[in-house]
């Protein structure tokens, strides 16, 4: 059954079109005509079955491939060649009839007020997002797609889960999203406006009008991945185990003593392996990451095979966090993450090319102190007081006695804590939703309390540990109140 | 100087001590349905004599020992959180505070929560089938923060919907956008 290009599947209730501003009339003549924004009414590009069906393909082939190779007797060993060729063959014509029945009915619709996605053949479904509430737009590129020329373009508007429109062609895709980022601040101009200031480029995401703040060097990533936690415990947990059978073994003269290093160095191998891919992925994850300022917000590009674009209005940011692994001190390297609410599929993981919460995965002083500029000019961190802890609360943590402390100005609360990794977090009192303070009955006896700050997002690190009792009273009631009067205008003028 | 729990106005408001009752009635409901049914098929499986297991004693040796151990350890927890009942209900109370609703909570861990009106999004009143039996409801203040977690459970009904409106009366005048 083909249904007629913008007609609904019979049966289906057809929608009323969103009635015209009735305001038009009323809106004084500076109003120019030229601004009405024009229906754009699109599908997805028709190379997106070849895109979806891909994946299906590859791990079928894969599979039947590993089978033929391992020289498995049961089962599929006797079969012929052309039989692998038809199951192959068969998965990838599924593949590309799903592909295709789900992009014939999916459109979306980006009208004056609301960007409109209608999917399903069986079960219709529509999703609305209004263009006030949009969080951040990405444009996520995997390797097929990038291929191909197509770009995946993924909506955030506060839900725990975000839109996808895919595959767009790049071009596309990168018009939409500005377009998407100018209606979030407000501007009334159409797509095709939008195309205007929009670059084409394959392996960056830079416009003309986009200033570069930071970008991250290859042998930076390296030198971040080198001396990374993850890295030592992927050691650590090899050869611990290993270690520890080789000496008892010997201890106890056990004749299998003798054989732990030859197992050793063929276990070895896989784990060099292991080690050797999880380098690759975090630099390709990572490489060529790009934050800069657009008219739009800030972009994150980085990517070696997936490209990731990430846009996030500036606004919308609600707290951020700067951390330092252990060995990264001697380095004077850190890694800043940031809060937007709706990025509910966010990672923190920095080897994927998932959306991820960064804002620069390893950075210089100097590095992070322009990210920080970007995001709000008018902090001041180097003028805030630090406040630790009174002195028995180095029972409560003898690692982290010293770096434990807030701090408060004007417009922002700080709180630091941590050993293994050392973390800052920055939270804006406007971006306060709530603050909490909290006692167990050992930091009752020593006059000591907790005071945790809640914001939107997915770190949850917020919080002043141990601190004297007396004053978390204070702080948490003058939080409390600054919240409310704070506004965040001043922070980032 | 007031300490950190004191009240931040002149007096913290507490919530119904009928609370106590729905405190040990769930208590015993949650060990009626669940605790004493577990604890039967585990003396039933591991019976020393003629339980389902009893062909295979080497499976669990001290069956009998981490049965009673387990249950006495119950039956104490029960008994002193029915004991405890009363004051950890009058521990429950809450302020308000100019622009924000503070909150506090506890007996050995102590908790104070500040939920700012103009950060208030939903103010929600719920009542189980306990709470309804004596009147009383849960008022939950959800903010965009799934952290928050700030609810004064056992108000009277009627001051429960009264807290609610008055919540999203004032969230609404004093209310800023994310």
């Amino acid at each position: 059954m083909t249904i007629p290009y913008g007609q609904e599947p019979p049966g289906y209730p057809t929608p009323e079109p969103p009635a015209p501003y009735p305001a038009t009339q009323q809106w004084p003549p500076a109003q120019p005509p030229a601004t009405t924004v024009r229906k754009v009414e699109e599908r997805a590009h028709p190379l997106t079955p070849l895109v979806r069906g891909w994946f299906a393909v590859v791990a079928v082939a894969w599979a039947m491939l590993q089978e033929r190779l391992q020289g498995r007797t049961d089962g599929t060993a006797g079969l012929p060649w052309w039989v692998f060729v038809a199951v192959i063959g068969g998965v990838a014509a599924l593949g590309l009839i799903a592909g295709f029945i789900s992009w014939r009915f999916t459109r979306f619709i980006a009208d004056e007020t609301e960007l409109r996605v209608e999917s399903g053949w069986i079960s219709h479904r529509s999703r609305r997002i209004s263009y006030t509430r949009l969080q951040s737009v990405d444009v996520m590129q995997p390797l097929a797609a990038r291929l191909l020329g197509l770009a995946e373009v993924r909506i955030d508007a506060g839900a725990h889960d975000s839109t996808k429109l895919r595959y767009l062609s790049r071009r596309r895709a990168y018009e939409l999203r500005d377009f998407l980022m100018l209606r979030a601040h407000g501007a009334q101009v159409s797509v095709d406006v939008a195309r205007a200031q929009t670059s084409d480029p394959i392996f960056a995401d830079v416009g003309h009008a986009d200033r570069v703040i930071v970008t991250v060097a290859p042998h930076e990533l390296l030198l971040g991945a080198l001396v990374s936690h993850d890295l030592l415990s992927l050691i650590l947990g090899f050869a611990v185990p290993v270690a520890a059978v080789w000496v008892v073994a010997s201890y106890f003269g056990h004749a299998a003593a003798a054989a732990i290093p030859v197992v050793a160095l063929a276990g070895g191998v896989p784990m060099l392996l292991s080690i050797g891919q999880y380098f690759a992925r975090r630099v390709m994850a990572q490489f060529n990451f790009t934050l800069a300022e657009t008219g739009a917000g800030l972009r994150i590009t980085r990517g070696l095979t997936n490209l990731t674009s990430q846009t996030v209005p500036v606004r919308r940011i609600q707290s951020i966090r700067l951390s330092q692994p252990l060995f990264w001190r001697p380095l004077r390297r850190y890694r800043v993450d940031l809060e937007v609410l709706g990025l509910g599929e966010a990672t923190r993981n920095e080897s994927t090319s998932k959306v991820s919460t960064l804002l620069l995965p390893i950075g210089t002083r100097r590095q992070v102190d322009a990210a920080l500029a970007a995001v709000w000019p008018g902090l001041r961190l180097d003028a805030i007081r630090y406040v630790r802890s009174p002195r028995p609360a180095i029972l409560f943590d003898p690692l982290s006695y010293s770096w434990n402390s807030f701090g408060v100005d004007d417009d922002v609360v700080v709180t630091r804590r941590g050993w293994l990794t050392r973390h800052q977090s920055i939270v804006p009192h406007a971006r306060l939703q709530s603050v909490a303070a909290h006692q167990g009955p050992l930091e009752r006896l020593m006059g000591l309390a907790n005071v945790t700050f809640h914001t939107t997002g997915l770190l949850h690190t917020h919080s002043v540990i141990h601190m004297n009792a007396d004053l978390a009273r204070r702080l948490v009631y003058d939080e409390a109140d600054r919240a409310m009067t704070s506004r965040d205008g001043e922070l980032l003028r | 100087m007031p300490g950190l729990f004191s009240p931040p106005a002149d007096r913290w408001i507490k919530i119904s001590p009928k609370y106590v009752v729905v405190r040990i009635l769930g208590a015993i409901i949650a060990n009626a349905l669940f605790w004493v049914p577990v604890s039967l098929i585990w003396a039933w499986v591991f019976a020393p004599g003629g339980g389902a297991l009893s062909g295979v004693p080497a499976v669990a040796p001290f069956a009998t020992q981490v049965q009673w151990f387990a249950a006495g350890v119950g039956i104490v927890w029960f008994v002193w959180r029915v004991y405890r009942a009363g004051r950890y209900a009058r521990s429950w109370s809450y302020a308000e505070r100019g622009e924000d609703l503070c909150i506090t909570r506890g007996l050995w861990y102590k908790n104070l929560t500040i939920v700012p009106y103009g950060r208030l999004q939903i103010a929600k009143v719920d009542a189980g089938p306990l709470d309804r039996l004596l009147g009383l409801a849960t008022v939950t203040l959800v903010t965009a923060s799934a952290h928050s977690n700030a609810s004064i459970p056992g108000l009277p009904a009627a001051e429960a919907e009264r807290l609610r409106d008055r919540l999203i009366e004032v969230g609404d005048t004093l209310g800023s956008g994310l």
